[in-house]
């Protein structure tokens, strides 16, 4: 293959397997990128009073190490395996939409340069800790474009992550072989069935918390910086995101080890219902336990005891599982291959970590052990030893089917044994280091810290080696390593029935295991399957990073990036219209969501995401409003007319497209187009009699960053504006495919949601209204 | 009743409950009454673009699962950060 066939080969495409690869590599060099950064602190640290990386470089290495290895590396390493497997082992031909399946790549990608270019900053890149805690994160503490910088790339990261969400979410709802049922799914796919529900929740959060820390550092808007709790708004906004990551981060991991060691076992996972409703439960308590890490910041003692026995509770459900997996290897043919003994090892650092953890769930423990050396092995316990290695477990289990080769097993065993030794010489030291604070770049010679500091180093130089070893292995057997048959394993899920490699399209047919086990069931009828190349996701990717570094770089690159944009947004409406590009539709086992079409299961999701992120804003508000004194009532301080019209405005674009709706359904195609257009008129009049408010407000002096009620009220009529704007793009976009005739009475999906999509904006403005217009 | 004629009784209801909203505001009944009653006339005209235009009354009782869920954390949300202090 000559260099431009490689390029465009996979700048282009859209299939689930290359972009599982490339989620894969990609993960894997950032995990190089946060690993090398962590072998410089830990130099830093060796020894007392070093004086290798000094103060500075030594918070930007700890803060780039904790950013890249939480969002960038762990999670999208496993997003790289569930990429190429979950259609494979769903019995499916792609995931629900491809062409957004390439995009959550490529922004992810960019969005993991945007945040390493900031050490080529002025001022360098972010300093402020992964947790990015205000007010040090605000600008009078840490001026340095840096961290505003950094804020951007975990938006667009953001914008990743919910298109990964919604696309898996429909496709393991919607796009299931016949006869696959939900207790039938293997243990990996319900690992990211609620990930991406976790991810779905968690993420919207966070974007909103960072998008007020950006506007608080570059208008001077006070949110984080407020002395009435501005910096305990931070830890709620931060933390309602954090501690649910833990879980995004650990459960793909952990529930991939499943499968693995029912496949080296050679049993079923016993009691396999139990632990899907264990994980469940625990996905929904992962949301009111977050307060456990702000036990030391002097918030509300009966909300402090609330938050500890939720905190303790969660450990039941992984209890469960735990035990689950034990029960497992219990009687079972045990297979000591590299993958099982990494997830055997996994299994031991998940215990070691998870109870550790516990004493961190007591208020009065936590009040020790905060801030300290034991919170940071407790966490590498759960988020390394638990997550990475369980996904290296994994990587070692599908790479015959991946490569259609063998590694070299000698190689894998020693890389187990060395990565084992090393990673509990990195990291126990550190629950003995408890009395030692963590974040601290440098400390006094005291001979035990000192003793242990050293050995965890040691560790660290081990572990980091033992992770080369897997790559050359890897390297190496791409052309030495045996071939491999279809199922090397003897293991009994789908994705071992197809050929190592599979082909393009996964399945000649579409397995059908009705009323079978899940293994090599029959077959459904046969459909051709669409392969489409593109390259719009780059560019659009591209266009977005180029528009950000021009921010901080120079203005002439953000309008570079900004044309490359439109130009590609331009062009993907464009294929669409002209209907170039049509995703496979195939009904297939959809409990519960049978004859629900997946663009409209997708746009729930979507707006499912969108009120989150609206909810955080108005809560931000909220948190601030009761707290701050002397706060005016809205109608004191706006017009009310302005907002009641624009209310009456927005409800009735709501009837408008509603009945658009109705007309379509009835195949009254011009009645339809008419309702479409009054919607679209009475958005645009909404913006512009929206825009004519702040110029009356701007000219009276209130102005965005003049005081907290001034800028939290642009913030929030500001994003729904944005929205406003985008749902604008849709109906014109739906007006100009009505109008050639690309709907009908029973095709008219594209309408339908973007009518759920616009009533949505409206329900946000129904409580915008009330909140800043009357009370 | 057809789709059109309902939509359009929705609409009403919801101009309505709008105008209600501002007269509320007028009441000498307290602040706190005020902000309950005006939250929850704005609760109820949600409701109905969710249920009516939305069709959640009329949709699969799954298809509204994410949106409760957000809805059931928002208030979770909203209660620990506006009270937790």
């Amino acid at each position: 293959m000559d260099a431009y066939s490689f390029l465009k080969r996979w700048l282009t495409t859209t299939n689930h397997k290359d972009i599982g690869i490339l989620y894969t590599v990609t993960a894997l060099y950032f995990l190089l990128v946060g690993g090398s950064l962590a072998i410089l602190f830990r130099i830093q640290l060796m020894q007392p009073l070093m004086d290798f990386l000094g103060p500075f470089k030594f918070n930007q290495a700890i803060t780039l190490h904790g950013l890249i290895m939480v969002l960038w590396a762990v999670s999208p390493l496993a997003f790289g395996l569930a990429n190429y497997f979950i259609p494979l082992q769903i019995g499916a031909r792609d995931l629900a939409f491809p062409r957004l399946n390439a995009l959550s790549y490529w922004l992810y990608l960019f969005s993991g340069l945007l945040l390493i270019s900031t050490v080529f900053l002025p001022g360098g890149g972010p300093d402020v800790g992964w947790t990015v805690y205000a007010p040090l994160s605000t600008a009078k503490y840490s001026p340095q474009p840096g961290v505003t910088v950094a804020g951007l790339a975990i938006i667009m990261l953001t914008a990743s992550v919910t298109l990964g969400t919604i696309n898996f979410i429909v496709t393991i709802a919607k796009m299931r072989a016949p006869g696959l049922t939900w207790m039938k799914l293997p243990m990996f796919t319900w690992g990211i069935l609620f990930t991406v529900v976790l991810m779905l929740f968690a993420f919207p959060p966070l974007a909103a918390a960072v998008l007020l820390l950006a506007i608080d550092r570059l208008f001077a808007a006070p949110f984080f910086s407020s002395p009435y709790g501005g910096a305990i708004l931070w830890g709620h906004m931060f933390w309602f995101f954090g501690h649910p990551e833990v879980y995004v981060v650990l459960s793909p991991a952990f529930l991939l080890i499943m499968d693995i060691v029912s496949t080296f076992t050679g049993r079923e996972l016993v009691g396999k219902k139990y632990v899907i409703y264990s994980i469940f439960a625990a996905v929904v308590l992962s949301f009111i336990v977050y307060i456990h890490h702000m036990f030391t910041t002097g918030i509300n003692p009966v909300v402090r005891e609330i938050y500890s026995v939720t905190t303790e509770t969660i450990s039941i459900p992984f209890g469960v599982a735990t035990l689950s997996i034990i029960a497992t290897l219990y009687k079972g043919r045990i297979r000591f291959t590299t993958p099982m003994l990494f997830a055997v090892g996994s299994v031991f650092l998940f215990m070691v970590g998870g109870s550790t953890g516990v004493y961190l769930s007591s208020v009065a423990l936590d009040h020790w052990f905060r801030g300290t050396y034991w919170v940071v092995a407790h966490l590498h316990y759960q988020l390394v030893g638990a997550a990475f290695i369980g996904l290296v477990a994994g990587l070692y289990y599908y790479y015959p089917k991946i490569t259609g080769r063998m590694y070299n097993e000698k190689l894998g065993k020693l890389h187990f044994a060395l990565a084992f030794i090393s990673f509990n010489m990195l990291y126990f030291p550190m629950f003995l280091l408890y009395d030692m604070p963590r974040r601290i770049y440098t400390y006094d010679p005291i001979p035990q810290w000192a003793q242990l500091n050293m050995i965890a180093t040691m560790g660290g130089w081990l572990f980091g080696f033992s992770v080369l070893i897997m790559l050359y292995n890897f390297i190496v057997s791409l052309r030495k390593g045996e071939p491999v048959g279809n199922n090397p394993w003897d293991a009994k899920s789908l994705e071992w029935t197809v050929p190592s490699p599979p082909p393009e399209h996964n399945f000649d047919q579409i397995p059908n295991l009705g009323g079978s086990t899940l293994a090599n069931g029959g077959v459904h009828e046969a459909h051709e399957h669409v392969h489409f190349e593109t390259l719009t996701p780059f560019l659009l990717s591209l266009g977005i990073f180029l528009l950000f570094v021009g921010l901080v770089v120079h203005i002439s690159i953000t309008i570079f990036g900004l044309l490359i944009f439109l130009g590609t947004v331009a062009s993907w409406i464009h294929s669409d219209i002209n209907e170039k590009y049509v995703a496979e539709e195939v009904e297939l086992e959809a409990f519960p969501y049978e004859g629900i079409p997946k663009e409209k299961l997708g746009t729930w999701v979507l707006v499912a995401s969108e009120t989150l992120l609206f909810s955080a804003v108005i809560g931000a508000y909220l948190f601030l409003r009761v707290r701050t004194p002397d706060w005016p009532a809205s109608y004191l301080v706006h017009d009310v007319r302005i907002g009641f019209i624009n209310t009456v405005i927005l409800l009735t674009s709501s009837l408008a497209i509603a009945l658009a709706t109705a007309y379509i359904k009835r195949g009254s195609r011009g009645e339809a187009l008419k309702a479409l257009a009054a919607t679209f008129l009475l958005g645009l009049t909404f913006i512009v009699i929206k825009a004519y408010e702040w110029m009356e407000l701007a000219a009276e002096g209130f102005v965005l960053g003049e005081n907290l009620v001034a800028s939290v009220y642009y913030v929030a009529t500001g994003l729904h504006a944005a929205h406003v704007l985008a749902g604008l793009i849709v109906i014109l976009y739906v007006i100009v495919k009505l109008a050639r005739q690309r709907y009908s009475a029973e095709k008219h999906i594209g309408i339908e949601s973007a009518g759920i999509y616009w009533h949505f904006v409206d329900i946000v403005w129904l409580f915008l209204f009330p909140l800043f217009y009357l009370i | 009743m057809d789709d059109e004629t309902k939509y359009v009784i929705v609409w009403l209801a919801l101009v309505l409950f709008t105008v209600l909203e501002i007269w509320v505001l007028g009441l000498s009944v307290g602040f706190e009454m005020i902000v309950l009653s005006i939250l929850l006339l704005a609760g109820a005209k949600a409701v109905l673009v969710a249920g009516f235009y939305q069709h959640l009354f009329y949709e699969k009782k799954y298809l509204g699962t994410f949106y409760l869920a957000s809805v059931i954390l928002i208030i979770a949300i909203i209660i620990t950060w506006t009270f937790g202090r």
